[in-house]
Parts: C-alpha cells; sequence; structure tokens
C-alpha cells in the first residue's frame, strides 16, 4: 500500500510539472504582455525597454528555465498589475471556490443519488422516464444561460436573491444551483445505470433468495457495489469545481479563482495564471489521489493484493 | 399425496420483451416427496432454470409473468403469495444454491457478512450468537479456518471454497427443501465429487428435499432418487432413478443417456443428439422434440403426445400409445 500511495505521489507531481509546461507555452501565443501596460501610441524604444525590465525580451526557452527553477522553490513572480506575489493572490482566492464547489457537489451528491437509484429501482416507469429526461436536459443547459436565467427570474423579477458578489450565505444561492446542475445531472445518470447493472448481477439474486428484504437488498448490497464508479466521477467532478467553475463565478461575480484567472489572462498578468494553474493542476491531482485510496477501501479487491 | 413437499402443477410462465412474448415454460407437472432427491435433467434452454427460479419467487418482475398453474409448498401456492410472505420462506423454508459460485457471493461484504444475512431475517438472534451459527455450519460443510474464513472477501477464496459458503448459505435456517441449479457445473472435476458428496451427507444429516437440477446425468445418476427430464419447456418423461436408466420411454432420454461419456468407449466419437432444443418461439404444433427426434413419424409432427402413464413412470411420446405398438 505505501508502494502505491508513493508511486501516485510521483506521478501527482508529474502531472503538475507538466501541466504548468503546456500552459506556459500556450499562453506566450497571446505575445507578451508589455503592449497591454503602455498606450497604444507609446514609442517603439520604450515597449522595448519595458520587456527588457520584464525579461520578455529573453528566448522563450531561458524564461522557461527561469521559471522552473523559481516556481520549484514555490515562487510564481509578482502580479504584473498589483506587484503583489501572483501565489499569495491565488491561494487568497481559494477559500471562496472551495465554498462553492463543495456546497454545489454536496448539494449534487444528496439529489442525485437518491434520485439514480429510486430511477434504476423504478426503471422504465413514468418517473424513470421523466428522471431521465430531465437529466440529459440539465447536462445539455449550459451554466453561463442557466446562470442567466436564475438570476432573471431571482434577483431581477422576484428580487429575492442578489445577483452577485460573495459574503453571506445567500449569496451562494444561485452560483451553487448553477455549478450543481450539470453534477445532479451526471451523476444521477451514471448512478441510474451502475446501479441498474448491480441489480442484474448474481449476487443480488443471491442476497434476495436469502430472504433480504427489497430495501435493504437496494441501500446495502447493491448500493455499495455502484458506489464504486461513482468515487471515480465525483472525484473528477470535483477537480473540474474546484479547478475553477470559471463561468460560473463570472456570472456571478464570484471571488473566486476561476474569476481570477479568467481576468488575468485577458490582462496577460502570466504569474498570476501559472500561479492559478499550479493550483488548479495541484488540487487535480490530489483528489484523483485520494479516489485512488478511496477506491481501494470501498473495493477490497484492489485492497489486498 | 399427502407426503408431497413440493407440487408443481401446470406451470406456464410467459416472457416479454418488448411486444414479444414467449413461453419458456408450457405445463410443467411434477411433485417432490419429503426427504428425496429429484433432479431435473435437460440440455440448456430447456427450461430448468426458470422453473426453479419460479420455485423461489426469483424471475424478473418487469419482464416474466406466471400466466396459469400453481406451485405447492407444503400446501401453500407460492403463486399467489405477496413479496413479504414469499420472503418469510426464502432463505428459511426453501433455500437456492445457484450455478456461478464465482459471482454469486457480493465482491464488497466479507463472507461473514453475508451469511449473516439468512439468520438476520429469520431467526431471532444476537451478533454473538449467529457468528457462532455460522462458525459451524461453516464447519460443517467442511470449511478450514472459519473462523478467519468469515472476515474474508469471496475473491480470496478458490471456486470450490465458494460454493461451499454458498451452500453453507443455504444451510443457515435448516430448510426443508434446498434446490441446487447446476451446483458443480461451474467446478473442477476433483471438486464437483466433494461437492456432491458433502450435499448428499448434508440432505441426509438434516432430513431435507433436494431438488437438484443439472444436465449432467452422471450427477443424477449419483444423487438423485427420482428424475425430471426436460424439454423446450415441457416435461417429457419422469420415473424413478434406476428405471430411467434401464427403460428410457422417451427417445429424447435415450439420446441423453447415449450421450453420456463412458470410461471404455475411449476410441469413439461421442453420440450426440443433431440439432438445437427449439427456441420458445419456433415450437410449432406436435412434439417438441419431432425434428430431432430418430423415431418420428407423421403423427408426432402433427398432433402434441398426451402423458401416459405406466405405474410411476410418465412420457409423452407417441411410441407409448398401445394403438402404436411398443417400439424398441
Amino acid at each position: 500500500m505505501l508502494d502505491f500511495i508513493i508511486k501516485r505521489f510521483l506521478q501527482v507531481i508529474v502531472v503538475v510539472f507538466l501541466a504548468l509546461t503546456v500552459v506556459f507555452f500556450l499562453i506566450r501565443l497571446a505575445g507578451d504582455p508589455t503592449t497591454l501596460f503602455l498606450p497604444p501610441d507609446a514609442p517603439r524604444e520604450q515597449i522595448e525597454e519595458y520587456r527588457e525590465l520584464l525579461g520578455y525580451n529573453r528566448p522563450l526557452y531561458v524564461q522557461y528555465g527561469d521559471f522552473v527553477s523559481s516556481a520549484v522553490q514555490g515562487d510564481f513572480g509578482e502580479s504584473l498589475r498589483s506587484q503583489e506575489d501572483a501565489l499569495g493572490i491565488v491561494l487568497s482566492r481559494l477559500p471562496a471556490t472551495f465554498q462553492l464547489a463543495i456546497s454545489a457537489l454536496v448539494l449534487a451528491l444528496l439529489i442525485a443519488i437518491p434520485l439514480g437509484v429510486l430511477s434504476a429501482y423504478k426503471r422504465n416507469t413514468v418517473f424513470d422516464r421523466i428522471g431521465v429526461g430531465l437529466t440529459v436536459v440539465g447536462q445539455a443547459v449550459p451554466s453561463f444561460w442557466l446562470g442567466l436565467l436564475l438570476i432573471f427570474f431571482f434577483a431581477a423579477q422576484l428580487k429575492v436573491l442578489p445577483s452577485g458578489g460573495g459574503g453571506t450565505p445567500v449569496h451562494m444561492i444561485l452560483p451553487t444551483l448553477t455549478l450543481a446542475a450539470y453534477s445532479v445531472a451526471r451523476f444521477t445518470r451514471f448512478t441510474r445505470s451502475a446501479m441498474l447493472d448491480v441489480l442484474r448481477k448474481d449476487y443480488i439474486r443471491t442476497a434476495k433468495a436469502s430472504g433480504v428484504p427489497t430495501m435493504r437488498l437496494i441501500m446495502r448490497y447493491a448500493l455499495r457495489n455502484s458506489l464504486i464508479p461513482i468515487i471515480t466521477l465525483v472525484a473528477l467532478d470535483l477537480g473540474v469545481l474546484l479547478g475553477g467553475a470559471v463561468i460560473t463565478e463570472v456570472v456571478f461575480s464570484w471571488p473566486g479563482v476561476g474569476r481570477l484567472l479568467m481576468q488575468s489572462l485577458m490582462n496577460r498578468d502570466f504569474p498570476i495564471v501559472l500561479a492559478g494553474v499550479f493550483i488548479i493542476a495541484l488540487i487535480y491531482a490530489i483528489i484523483n489521489f485520494v479516489a485512488d485510496i478511496l477506491y481501494a477501501y470501498v473495493n477490497p479487491q484492489i485492497r489486498v493484493k | 399425496m399427502s407426503d408431497a413437499i413440493l407440487e408443481v402443477k401446470n406451470l406456464k410462465i410467459q416472457f416479454k420483451s418488448g411486444k414479444e412474448t414467449v413461453q419458456p415454460i408450457r405445463g410443467v407437472d411434477f411433485t417432490l416427496k419429503k426427504g428425496e432427491t429429484l433432479g431435473v435433467v435437460g440440455e440448456s434452454g430447456s427450461g430448468k432454470s426458470v422453473t426453479s427460479l419460479a420455485v423461489m419467487g426469483l424471475l424478473p418482475e418487469t419482464s416474466s409473468e406466471i400466466v396459469d398453474g400453481e406451485i405447492n409448498f407444503n400446501g401453500k401456492d407460492l403463486t399467489k403469495m405477496k413479496e413479504k410472505q414469499f420472503r418469510k420462506i426464502r432463505g428459511n423454508e426453501i433455500s437456492m444454491i445457484f450455478q456461478e459460485p464465482m459471482t454469486s457471493l457480493n465482491p464488497v461484504f466479507t463472507i461473514g457478512q453475508q451469511l449473516s444475512e439468512p439468520l438476520r431475517q429469520h431467526r431471532n438472534m444476537s451478533k454473538k450468537e449467529i457468528e457462532k451459527e455460522i462458525i459451524d455450519v461453516l464447519n460443517q460443510v467442511g470449511i478450514p479456518r472459519a473462523e478467519q474464513i468469515i472476515n474474508e472477501y469471496p475473491h480470496q477464496l478458490s471456486g470450490g471454497m465458494r460454493q461451499r459458503v454458498m451452500i453453507s448459505l443455504a444451510l443457515l435456517c435448516q430448510p426443508e427443501l434446498m434446490i441446487a441449479d447446476e451446483p458443480t457445473t461451474a467446478l473442477d472435476v476433483t471438486i464437483q465429487a466433494q461437492i456432491l458428496e458433502l450435499m448428499k451427507d448434508i440432505k441426509d444429516k438434516n432430513d431435507m428435499s433436494l431438488l437438484l437440477i443439472t444436465h449432467d446425468l452422471g450427477v443424477v445418476a449419483e444423487m438423485c432418487d427420482r428424475v425430471v427430464v426436460m424439454y423446450a419447456g415441457e416435461i417429457v418423461e419422469v420415473a424413478e432413478i434406476n428405471e430411467l436408466f434401464d427403460e428410457p420411454r422417451h427417445p429424447y432420454t435415450r439420446g441423453l443417456i447415449d450421450s453420456m461419456p463412458t470410461q471404455n468407449a475411449r476410441k469413439e466419437r461421442l453420440y450426440s443428439i443433431s440439432g438445437q432444443v427449439p427456441k420458445p418461439n419456433e415450437i410449432t404444433k406436435g412434439c417438441v422434440f419431432a425434428n430431432r427426434c430418430p423415431l418420428a413419424f407423421d403423427k408426432c409432427f402433427e398432433e402434441a403426445p398426451p402423458v401416459f402413464e405406466k405405474g410411476d413412470h410418465i412420457s409423452k411420446c407417441w411410441l407409448q400409445d398401445s394403438k402404436e405398438g411398443e417400439v424398441v
């Protein structure tokens, strides 16, 4: 087990490193940021001077080497705009993102698992059909649109909820709903199909032949087996949620990492983008790492080699 | 018959898939007496398993239906029973051993957790008593280190061990009737013999009745008192074990017996009945076996044979009709 953990941890490092490298080169395609900081009619010499000052006139591989050697020490440089520590800015936005992601995930699980189980149990009934239909809609509706709709009804028309910003629990309601919608749909569909699959298994018949009542059969014997694939899905989704519910955060002006990244990209504030990518990649990789361990806990066939 | 524990009368089962319906079981009758071992033999697709699942009330609820007939267990008709009452019988008065020991145990629960279920459902026992009982039964079926096994998971056990676990699961509440659906098919030959021996032992010790579903006449010869031969959802012959092997009346039974490998006949090719069991939707008028029967004559294709009884020996073949005269 320790072997497994060490191996997976090394993978985490490799994943984060690769993600940073890819993003480092990709954002350079957008050009360097100097022009954005100077007036449009700034003379060429001034631009060159500024480039020199920030180091963007060096060859790309030198800049990359420089970036890597300071990044491994945890130094992602300073924001080009505010001259504050880039990593510090990202970290300060993290709690808001966490808050939103976790509440959306919890909400999604609370709705999706019972719904999926019930759909599978009542398969091909009207309930199931409606459920499946709604999940298709839920997956198809883009979150920016859903967000705007919610704002339109609850903030603009009914005036019962704020349209954006952070701070109080009330502010969380709309973004949480928006963010959870997609996950609810995904988890429900997945739970339903995993459950259907398990309900057909021989061991369910065995349990039934022992006189186990239906409720116990489903909630104990079938659900536990269905959870195994669901854990992977939840881990992936949590990664996505934490890594920046970019659109939702922008729509609701939620002060999280996603919105910060979006703004920084617009401003070509590269140090913040890279620090943000670092944090997101790290979180994503760690969550998957934890999911693997959890997986082993739920599935004894993996646990004992 | 007053000493019957299980009486299946004119059982008809229908399966639906979409708009299509098929009848894999069309009028099955048989009786299992107290303390008896009754074999049900036939090829794959003859309806053996469906019949046994019907007795257990384990047919898929949405896609299948018992359209006619009775299944009387100790005088109670199981087909009319509500699920809630039926549950009290399952695993308690009737229990079942399944074909696939590898997939019949839940991979994420320990052996102990799974074995405690019948006792939990049907007996009012404390955790400690349950554990003691489980260890007792595991010892009885010849599982070594029972105290440790109860904390292990199914994948840690071999196929033979898992089938022993399945047998102990079926045994826990000391049922009056045990149904074994191909209990040894998935096992190695040496393990097969052990498991059969074990089942025989247990049956005698616990004074149970056994309904043994198999396609292996060797197993039947070893275990059974009487045999029901099924073909394409019908019973074609019922006889006491020795009589069946000495004097099979239905050509299908003869075919099955001739298809058994023997130790001396090593050089020849094995005999086989040509053709396949017709699918339930392919059945036309006449005898179900007619198209594969070496002895079939015109009448066989025209009209389905009725049941011919000679004492306890029942067969469904026109050759048994006295008007057609005794043939071979």
